[in-house]
Formats: C-alpha cells, sequence, structure tokens
C-alpha cells in the first residue's frame, strides 16, 4: 500500500486496519503489508467507492 | 474589507425565532443585527480557541518522544490553524467584522478564548488534558453545532469535527501509553490530571442560569444545547474513560451522582478565577496574550510587504 | 545501470552497506533539522495562510526525513539510536539548518526555504538513477512534494523584495545563510564520497551540483536585487568554520537536540532493545 503524502501522522494506525482488515478475510491465513512510494499515490487512485465516500463526506473528487 | 448592502427586507428576531432551525440561515437572508452579533461573539470566541490552542501545543511538536508522535502533533497544530481560518471566514460572513478585526482584537487582548488555554502547559504528560479531556470536550459541543442555525459555521463544524476526530485518537494514545508506562509515568500524569480537572470541569462555563449571552443563542438556534446538558454528557463520557485508565478522580471538585445524573458541586470550583480568565485578565492570559502578540508585531514588517501592490 | 545495481538492506557488503548510510544520514539528518527550525514559525507566521504553508512544509519534510530513517532501519538502527540516543556530534546534517533565527525574522525562513530546497531538487535529481534501489523508489514522491515549497519560498521573496525593508530584510539573510548553504554539497567524509560515486549511488559529483545550484540562485536573486556574496569571477565566499557534515556543528545544535530529546530523557524511554548494544554495559 502507499499513502498520499509522506508525512502522514495515520501511517501506523492504516498500516494495523489494512492488516487486520486483510486478515480477517475468509481464506486469509497470513498477511504481510508493505508500504512502497513507488509509483505515487494519485488522484486517478481513487476508486468509485472511494469518490462516493468522499462525495459523501463533501469532498468532490474531480 | 466588508460591503454592507442596505436591504428593506431584515428579519425581525421574531421571524428569526421563527424560523430557527438546523443551518436555516445562510449569508443570502438578511439577518437582524442582534442574530449576527450574537453569531459572530460565538464563532470569533470559537476561532480565537483554535489560534491559541495551537499556540498552546506548538512547543510539543519538538518535545514529542518518537518520530510518530512529532508528525501527529505537528498535525493537530497544523489542523487547529486550519480550524481558525475556516471558522473566521464563517465569522466574517455575518458582515459584523473582518478577519482582520478579529485577529487584531485577539493580539491587543481583547478576543476570548478558552478558559484552559489561558493557563501553562509545559510537560509532556500534560499534554492528553488538551488533548484528550478539553478536545473531548470541545468536540461535545462541536457536535451540536452542526445542527446550528448559522449555515456557514454549521458547514465549518462538518470538516472540523472530522479531523477532531483523530486529534482525540492521539491524544488518548498519549495517554494510554503514560498510563501503561511505568510508575512515575502513572504518577506524572495523575498529578497533571489534578491540576486541570477543574479547568476541565469549568470548560462548560458556570450553571446556566448564569449564562448571559444563552438565552438569545438558544432562542434563535445558534446554541442546540445548554451548558449544563453538555457538561453531562462530558461526564458520562469521560468519567468512566479517566478511570479507566487508572486515574483517581480528585475528591474536590465534589460530583454527586442523583438519579443517573452527574451534579457538580459548583461552590468547589474556583469560579473567581474563571471570571479572571474570562476578562483576559489572568497572569496566565497576559503571558500566553502577549507573546503571542509580540511574535505577531515582529512579523508586521512582513504583512506590510503582502500588502504592497504586486509590481509596484 | 541494471547491471550495477545494489541488492536489498541483507545483502550488501559492509563497504556498500556503510556508504548508503552515510548517504542517508546525511539526507534524514538535514530533513528532520530543518523541519524542527520550521515549526518554530506555526502560529508564528505573517498570516494564517502563511502558518499553514510553513506548517505544511514542516510536515512534509518530517515526512522526508522518517522516509529516510526507514531505510537505516532496515540497517537494523532502531528509532532512538537514529534520534534520541545518537551523540549530537554524529549528525551529519549542514549548520546551515540548524541556525536559529530572530523573532519575526520571516525573510530567514522564505530564503532557508529557496535556498535549501533548489538543493534538494538538485540533490534528488541526481539520486534518481541510484545504484540502490530503496533510495530510487522515494525519490518520486519527495520530488513531488518539494516543489510546491520551491513554489512557496519564490513567491514570497519575490513578495518581499517587492517592498525596500523586505528587501533589505532578504539581503541581510542571504549576507547570514548563504555561505552557510554551500554546506549542503559538502560530503560527510571524503573516502565515502568517492565511495558513492563509485558505486553509482549518486550520479553527479557534489562540486558540479553546488555549481548549478549557483547558477540557479545567484542570478534569481540578483533579478530580486539581492546580491548574493559571490565575487565577480563567481569566487564563493569561505565556508564557516562549524558548516556541520564532516565538520563541527554550531552551539545551536546542541541546544536544539537537548530540547528535542527532553521528554524522552524524561520518561526515561531507553528501554528499547538495541541490536547494536554495547558488550561492556552487559550485566
Amino acid at each position: 500500500m502507499t499513502l498520499t503524502y509522506t508525512g502522514c501522522p495515520a501511517r501506523k494506525m492504516l498500516l494495523s486496519d489494512v492488516q487486520s482488515a486483510v486478515s480477517g478475510v475468509d481464506g486469509v491465513e497470513e498477511c504481510d503489508v508493505r508500504l512502497v512510494w513507488s509509483p505515487e499515490w494519485s488522484i486517478e487512485f481513487i476508486t468509485d467507492d472511494g469518490a462516493n465516500a468522499l462525495e459523501a463526506f463533501g469532498v468532490s473528487v474531480p | 474589507m466588508i460591503i454592507h448592502y442596505k436591504r428593506p427586507d431584515v428579519m425581525n428576531v421574531e421571524e428569526v425565532t421563527e424560523r430557527a432551525e438546523p443551518r436555516a440561515f445562510s449569508p443570502q437572508d438578511d439577518m437582524p443585527e442582534e442574530y449576527r452579533k450574537a453569531a459572530t461573539r460565538m464563532i470569533q470566541f470559537h476561532a480565537n480557541s483554535e489560534i491559541m490552542g495551537a499556540y498552546l501545543e506548538r512547543p510539543f511538536i519538538r518535545q514529542s518522544p518518537s518520530l510518530d508522535r512529532k508528525l501527529a502533533f505537528s498535525a493537530k497544530v497544523q489542523d487547529e490553524i486550519g480550524h481558525g481560518q475556516l471558522l473566521y471566514r464563517a465569522a466574517e460572513s455575518l458582515g459584523i467584522k473582518t478577519r482582520e478585526e478579529m485577529l487584531d482584537e485577539l493580539a491587543a487582548g481583547d478576543g476570548k478564548f478558552l478558559n484552559c488555554f489561558h493557563y501553562p502547559m509545559t510537560e509532556w504528560w500534560e499534554t492528553p488534558m488538551i488533548a484528550f479531556f478539553v478536545d473531548g470536550a470541545a468536540m461535545r459541543r462541536q457536535a451540536t453545532i452542526k445542527r446550528t442555525s448559522w449555515e456557514p459555521y454549521a458547514h465549518a463544524m462538518d470538516k472540523i469535527c472530522f479531523e477532531e476526530g483523530f486529534h482525540i485518537k492521539h491524544g488518548e494514545d498519549i495517554m494510554r501509553e503514560l498510563a501503561t508506562g511505568t510508575r512515575r509515568e502513572r504518577q506524572l500524569l495523575q498529578s497533571a490530571f489534578e491540576e486541570w480537572w477543574p479547568r476541565i470541569l469549568q470548560f462548560f462555563g458556570p450553571t446556566d442560569d448564569q449564562s448571559t449571552h444563552h438565552d438569545f443563542a438558544d432562542r434563535v438556534g445558534l446554541k442546540t444545547m445548554s451548558n449544563d446538558e453538555l457538561r453531562q454528557a462530558f461526564l458520562n463520557a469521560y468519567l468512566p474513560k479517566a478511570e479507566k485508565y487508572g486515574l483517581e478522580i480528585p475528591d474536590e471538585p465534589r460530583i454527586r451522582e442523583e438519579e443517573g445524573r452527574y451534579v457538580v458541586e459548583e461552590d468547589d470550583l474556583d469560579w473567581e478565577e474563571f471570571w479572571e480568565i474570562a476578562s483576559n485578565e489572568y497572569a496566565g492570559s497576559h503571558e500566553q496574550i502577549d507573546s503571542r502578540a509580540a511574535a505577531q508585531d515582529a512579523v508586521a514588517w512582513a504583512r506590510k510587504a503582502l500588502d504592497r501592490p504586486h509590481g509596484s | 545501470m541494471t547491471a550495477n545495481q545494489l541488492p536489498g538492506p541483507d545483502e550488501l557488503t559492509e563497504r556498500e552497506r556503510k556508504t548508503v548510510e552515510a548517504l542517508v544520514f546525511g539526507l534524514a539528518d538535514d530533513e528532520f533539522v530543518l523541519a524542527e527550525r520550521y515549526t518554530e514559525w506555526q502560529v508564528r507566521a505573517p498570516t494564517l495562510e502563511s502558518d499553514l504553508a510553513l506548517s505544511n512544509i514542516a510536515q512534509d519534510e518530517l515526512g522526508h526525513a522518517r522516509l529516510w530513517y526507514d531505510l537505516l532501519e532496515e540497517f537494523g538502527y532502531t528509532e532512538s539510536e537514529l534520534l534520541f540516543e545518537r551523540d549530537p556530534a554524529e549528525f551529519t546534517h549542514a549548520a546551515f539548518v540548524e541556525l536559529p533565527f530572530e523573532e519575526g525574522d520571516w525573510a530567514d525562513a522564505v530564503l532557508r526555504g529557496y535556498l535549501y530546497d533548489t538543493a534538494e531538487q538538485l540533490r534528488l535529481g541526481a539520486l534518481e538513477d541510484a545504484s540502490y534501489p530503496r533510495i530510487t523508489d522515494r525519490i518520486g514522491k519527495i520530488t513531488e512534494e518539494e516543489s510546491y515549497h520551491r513554489e512557496h519560498a519564490q513567491n514570497w521573496l519575490e513578495r518581499l523584495c517587492d517592498d525596500p525593508e523586505g528587501r533589505e530584510n532578504v539581503q541581510a539573510a542571504t549576507d547570514r545563510l548563504f555561505p552557510h548553504a554551500l554546506a549542503l554539497f559538502e560530503p560527510v567524509d571524503p573516502d565515502r564520497e568517492a565511495a558513492i560515486q563509485e558505486l553509482g549511488l549518486r550520479s553527479e559529483p557534489l562540486a558540479d551540483l553546488r555549481e548549478q545550484w549557483c547558477a540557479i540562485t545567484v542570478p534569481f536573486l540578483d533579478s530580486l536585487g539581492v546580491r548574493a556574496p559571490v565575487s565577480e569571477d563567481g569566487t564563493l565566499p569561505e565556508l564557516p568554520d562549524d558548516h556541520g557534515r564532516s565538520s563541527a556543528h554550531t552551539g545551536h545544535w546542541p541546544a536544539l537536540h537537548e530540547e528535542l530529546t527532553r521528554t524522552y530523557r524524561e520518561l526515561d524511554r531507553t528501554d528499547t532493545p538495541t541490536i547494536t548494544s554495547d558488550p561492556d554495559h552487559a550485566q
């Protein structure tokens, strides 16, 4: 996974959230989350679901 | 600069009272001056508090005992400045004062802000008192402001409450770390709690009958919950949390439980100090306000350069 | 370039590892200490907007420092060893980033940012093809964030220099900071520096980067009516004695280090297990 920006203060929390979400999926025995910086995150990475969730929060995705 | 358009169809207070509901009014409505002044007072207080809170917490970016904490504190201070900016804009939309005027008032010692931000904070183990308890108390109040009648204020609160959620998590995390740390860490946390607890209880101000501005603000839908109700909600949530982290609630001020409600013995709290603070006359107030004013003065030259028309 | 690619952190030879370390420590320490100074501006900048911009920039620099320190942690260092228990004299940042400033000296903040970010752009550019993939995969992200910093600093310098008093203050900051900024292109250790190039970590020598940096910064400042302390024939000012890197730091650094490790020491957070514990200290 990656983060939107390098200084993200929620890094630990997001990593562990992803770790536990993936670990909780049926059939997953082991999970190792790796943080990568390349490719760099960009707005195109936002999925339709993500865009809808942001929209509901009041942020429009161009 | 604010341009006042005079229009004949200014609402009167009765009409405002009748129509008052969450997010009912916006800059398109011609609000009576009484409403605009009351809303300005409320929002300006809120904006000032964000700035002074940021001012109080900034040194802890440096004092953070880990890089992650440093990033979290730095992000928090940044968010608070952003909240201040957002709120001054919401206050400006009422047409009473410009942001410049409000910032000048704050520097001059005429701007009011939260009682807790008048006290000095120097040690790391004090930080959860603000970042967990005071922010938690603020969160109670802010959540109700999402339903205030001045739409720009309610709208600002959507973003602010979302970010505050992270701040409180961060504050709770620092507290958990200290509360599960060495004996010494637990002692330091407890002594900080004892010092800050009465101030935290005073966060919501005096009980309703003593509150001067409440009636009107309540009638026109600016406020949706009384101080006392807010304090109830806060105590319901945070007394158990304090106990969960092994904090002993000080004997004074006495808090009685009556029919599922907490009753704080108001006489046990120092209201003289509270009112001194409310009028910016407390010793700590001078220190916070004056040092910030000096910092603002020192960069006045840069603001002047900025005001110069570009390319002249 | 792929022919000379270095392996992952666990498979480097001792010499390769030490070379990567020398490079990364310099990058990390510069960002870390610069951010510390920037944070002093939060709630003290000329406007709320500049407060936010500086806060943002400080956050980015701390984020970059963390990205570089992460690489050092892959070599087994703990964060405690890297930041809180390291002897301040062993930090390898240029003293340029540790210098304090007078209250309200906003010219210092924006000029420091401009000089640093211009150097950073060149330095990162020369690492784009580095033989150690753990370095190259971070460059794009950091470069992207830095470009906003440069823009911010340049805009402010232009605005300040439009004003006579502002220009005077920028000139004073230039006289003071420019000689120190040259240390950003000083090696930490000449032998390690030779190895950095030999192993294909950095594509250009530091001296060339410094030349490019001067070719950008001197004319830009000149266009604002500010003179960099460089003589007509291009001779650069002498490096200050305590310029950091391989030389000593100024007295301001131990004082800053003392402040930023204060809570850590007071809470006695020293029980983190270390992999390089000194056997002499074992019970």
